[in-house]
């Protein structure tokens, strides 16, 4: 009636509408649930996609659908659980197929499983080499967009088939999804896998359309690897970066935590005797400068670490010793980047390690001109200076 | 048929009115109308007797005792109630020295000691009876009263005046360590029936001349004694003046336990909190008093009443002050903890469980998932059974002697807790948790409290069924709108949270150490505040290190 209950009277109706927001209807509990661990996708081959017929056929023609066959590994709560466990798998991997575009993947395989699947713990996300050569951003979109998931999902790429890196039988992890996730939590022990590369990352690195590495996973008898990766430029993958490879990309971006170096010992002869060198803490600088209208990166790296073996006879390390073993250990290093460096500019012409953003930084002007030609034309031309300054905290053990 | 019925009716009318004055009737007997104004003793000691007599009816634990004193052979007739009186006082102390030493002396000195009231007193009081409290009364309801109450009355001659000689001696218990409020560390004396006993066990702790107690009688016929104690010069008035407000307004029939009387004085009966603190300690009511506030003892119960009490206060253990104050804090701050986990974990476990399983981390999704796999109930109704199945192992354990309630802890906690998750009726995990809401619940010091938040557990756990975490947050909410607004004679429930009173922090989450405790609680506002000087020599000590 009068203005004065007015206020009152719609705060209310605000206060009771705040409670239809959430109630009983979002009511899912955690035994209805198909707690979806993994997912692999793979495309069909086109050879298999010309056998389909009616209706998915038609799509495919009118609308240039890809057909992938995605797999879901559906965690089994009671195989999991420790004692009171049946003894049966922890898991079980359920496939289908499914059109690109089909974003609901959700609903697909709630015909195959006894639960709807439920993406809240979504751990990884392991993509055939076939789907990633053709983009993976229209099958990632779904994830992304999904406020049910996670934002930390691990993303991995395989040679292999997808379908059997997810049924890999380990005994240690009997969960081949969580069996992905630990290993990257290892990356700081092994310098030869690329740093782990999640969903909201990738999905920010293809909007930017910029060039990273997915950590790579290969399928053992009844482990998993995972050593090198694949290099995407944007949503597509361009190339492989091998095992050595990414311990020299490592080195470059900065992100080596524990890194064994052999070089040969100083007064030996050969290769046998060799110091081991144990990085503990290094920068790795990249930045750029114009030298006589040449374009230079320049990679500073100083590390600082330990020799943990010692293999020669003298008792104390003298000065020209140690300098001799530092110089071995810089040049190896050195000589490890500039060779992956050279191939990226050359191979790929693709700039993985970002010098593209300190020429931003540095040269807006003629970062403007350039960028669009910048991959093809302007890295693999730049000029190339590594310096490596190493630091020996510690000399380890006489051995 | 019909017509009778109505005359029936009829006759009954009357008789309802007749049973109105029917209880003026037991006062004061069938008395015609000249004794009807029987308000004071008349000089004529069988009317007086007669008067009494017919006033507390027949009733055979009622002494009237008629002998004859003095060499005049004065008639004189004792009244009092057969075991609240010691038997011993009034044999060797009154009617020996009445009955054989009076007319003694008087043969001896030749003197008429027993003429008038007055003399009688004077002479009783200093050759005769060795009681401690002797008084002279006229009036009737007086007489009766503490004739009821432990005293003995002594109608003599044909005076206008009775005297009251006041031998208490009824059966009580003696001082014992106190059941509830249990300490390690602290002194063992609990209080008891006898109010007496207590305000004893006050004094001897607070033996300052401050320490008022102001007596009053509660209770139209349980006529209970109650004493108001405080410290003249820190209790807050404001509060003081509110209790003896609050109490004069008590009108009812009887006062069989503080409960009664806290309830009536507490501001909001609809809270689940409780307003006002009870303690069986006299150390923790004395400490109550020396931070000014007002403790009401009550005769026939060993609980004292504590007022103002916040909220803070009933996560106060004497312990805390006790024990040096690392352990102190750590002990207090687990029951914070504790209060939370009391009052909202299985909200937050049906939430997590029923709604959210995104919150928890996937490992234990997974268990949480596997210990769920055949249990055919939803999430709410098995948390619910749970619970309720504590709560009646709770009640059954609490009401059963104490040899008995041991077999119910091991039935309940053990076959029943074991079976049902063999059985499939229920997961471990919910067995976990119950147990745990359970201890949470009991490490509060305050029973009181205690359940209090166990009642709050219920509204919760429907909320969280039907919101998921929102509504586990709107419980919260709730429950701190309620505190915030409630208020307990005058000071804010949640001092010194809110309103902020930072000084009182000292005592607050943790119990800082003893020589930092300068103040008394700001939000009681004592009148005053310095609880102890912290000396000089010691300042400059702390100077020079």
């Amino acid at each position: 009636m009068g203005n004065k209950h007015k206020k009152p009277m719609v705060l209310l109706v605000l206060a009771l509408l705040s409670l239809a927001l959430a109630g009983c209807w979002d009511l899912w509990e955690i035994d209805d649930r198909g707690i979806v661990m993994a997912i692999g996708i793979e495309e069909i081959p086109p050879e298999e996609v010309l056998q389909t017929q009616g209706l998915e056929r038609q799509l495919i023609e009118s609308t240039n659908e890809r057909a992938l066959k995605i797999t879901y590994q559906f965690a089994v709560p009671s195989g999991f659980a420790g004692e009171g466990s049946s003894g049966g798998p922890a898991y079980v991997n359920l496939g289908t197929t499914a059109l690109s575009s089909e974003v609901r993947l959700r609903g697909l395989i709630s015909t195959q499983s006894s639960r709807k699947g439920d993406l809240t713990h979504l751990q990884a996300v392991v993509l055939g080499p076939e789907v990633c050569k053709n983009g993976i951003y229209c099958v990632l979109e779904r994830f992304i967009r999904d406020p049910g998931v996670r934002r930390q999902i691990s993303i991995f790429v395989t040679e292999d088939d997808v379908a059997q890196v997810l049924d890999v039988n380990n005994p240690q992890e009997p969960m081949p999804a969580l069996y992905l996730v630990s290993l990257t939590d290892n990356e700081d022990w092994a310098n030869r896998m690329p740093p782990d590369m999640q969903l909201g990352e990738i999905s920010r690195r293809i909007r930017e359309n910029a060039v990273y590495v997915v950590p790579r996973v290969a399928a053992g008898e009844n482990s998993l690897k995972m050593a090198g990766g694949g290099i995407f430029h944007g949503d597509r993958l361009v190339g492989w970066l091998g095992e050595l490879e990414t311990n020299a990309y490592r080195w470059i971006i900065g992100e080596v935590d524990t890194a064994p170096i052999l070089v040969a010992a100083p007064g030996s002869k050969g290769p046998r005797r060799t110091e081991g060198y144990l990085a503990e803490n290094t920068q790795s600088i990249r930045s750029v400068e114009i030298v006589d209208g040449q374009i230079k990166l320049k990679v500073k790296i100083s590390t600082e670490g330990t020799l943990v073996e010692r293999q020669i006879k003298e008792v104390v390390w003298s000065n020209e010793a140690l300098a001799e073993v530092k110089k071995a250990l810089a040049n190896r290093v050195s000589m490890d980047t500039k060779v992956l460096i050279k191939k990226a500019q050359e191979e790929w012409r693709l700039d993985l390690f970002g010098f593209g953003r300190e020429v931003e930084k540095k040269y807006p002007q003629l970062w403007k001109e350039i960028k669009d030609e910048w991959n093809n034309l302007y890295f693999p031309g730049a000029l190339v200076e590594v310096d490596v300054d190493v630091i020996i905290n510690r000399t380890g053990t006489k051995r | 048929m019909e017509y009778k019925a109505k005359g029936d009716s009829k006759v009954k009318k009357p008789k309802k009115i007749e049973r109105k004055t029917h209880r003026q009737e037991i006062y004061e007997g069938n008395l015609n109308q000249e004794q009807k104004a029987d308000r004071e003793l008349w000089p004529d000691l069988t009317h007086n007797i007669a008067v009494l007599k017919g006033r507390l009816g027949g009733s055979p634990d009622i002494v009237f005792h008629e002998f004859v004193m003095g060499v005049d052979e004065i008639e004189a007739c004792l009244v009092f109630t057969d075991g609240l009186v010691e038997r011993a006082v009034v044999t060797q102390d009154i009617l020996r020295p009445l009955e054989i030493d009076v007319p003694m002396l008087e043969v001896q000195s030749e003197e008429k000691i027993l003429v008038d009231i007055d003399g009688l007193v004077t002479r009783l009081r200093q050759r005769a009876i060795q009681s401690a409290e002797i008084r002279k009364e006229k009036k009737f309801d007086v007489l009766i009263g503490a004739a009821l109450g432990g005293g003995v009355v002594l109608l003599y001659g044909d005076q206008e005046e009775a005297l009251i000689i006041s031998a208490p001696g009824w059966p009580s218990r003696g001082v014992e360590e106190p059941s509830s409020d249990t300490l390690i560390r602290g002194p063992r004396d609990g209080f008891n029936e006898t109010l007496r006993f207590n305000t004893a066990l006050l004094r001897r702790r607070i033996k300052d001349p401050g320490l008022r107690l102001e007596s009053a009688m509660l209770g139209k016929r349980s006529r209970t004694e109650i004493n108001i104690c405080y410290i003249y010069d820190i209790v807050n008035r404001d509060v003081l003046e509110e209790v003896r407000k609050r109490l004069k307004k008590i009108d009812i029939d009887a006062i069989l336990e503080s409960g009664y009387v806290e309830q009536l004085i507490e501001d909001s009966y609809l809270s689940p909190f409780p307003q006002v603190q009870t303690t069986e300690r006299p150390d923790k009511a004395a400490a109550a008093i020396l931070e000014g506030r007002v403790v009401i003892l009550i005769d026939t119960t060993p609980f004292a009443l504590i007022v103002p009490a916040t909220f803070v206060q009933f996560f106060q253990s004497p312990e805390d002050y006790y024990e040096r104050w690392l352990i102190g804090s750590l002990t207090r701050f687990i029951r914070y903890i504790a209060s939370y986990l009391a009052v909202f974990t299985p909200g937050l476990v049906v939430a997590a469980v029923a709604y959210h399983p995104g919150l928890i981390p996937t490992k234990l999704t997974l268990a949480i998932a596997a210990s769920r796999e055949g249990v055919p109930f939803p999430i709410v109704v098995e948390v619910l059974l749970m619970e309720a199945a504590f709560e009646f192992l709770r009640e059954a354990g609490a009401r059963l002697p104490q040899s008995i309630g041991q077999t119910i802890g091991i039935v309940g906690g053990l076959i029943i807790g074991d079976a049902a998750v063999r059985a499939n009726v229920t997961s471990p995990l919910m067995v976990v948790m119950v147990a745990l809401t359970a201890v949470a619940s009991f490490a509060i010091p305050s029973y009181s409290l205690g359940i209090g938040f166990r009642m709050l557990r219920f509204p919760t756990i429907f909320l969280a069924a039907t919101f998921g975490i929102y509504g586990v947050v709107l419980s919260f909410i709730l429950i701190n709108i309620h505190m915030v607004t409630l208020k307990t004679f005058g000071v804010n429930y949640l001092a010194p949270f809110t309103p902020y009173q930072f000084s009182d922090w000292k005592d607050l989450m943790f119990r800082l150490p003893w020589k930092t405790m300068v103040t008394r609680p700001v939000y009681t506002a004592p009148q005053d505040l310095v609880r102890q000087k912290v000396a000089d020599s010691e300042e400059g000590d702390n100077e020079q290190s």
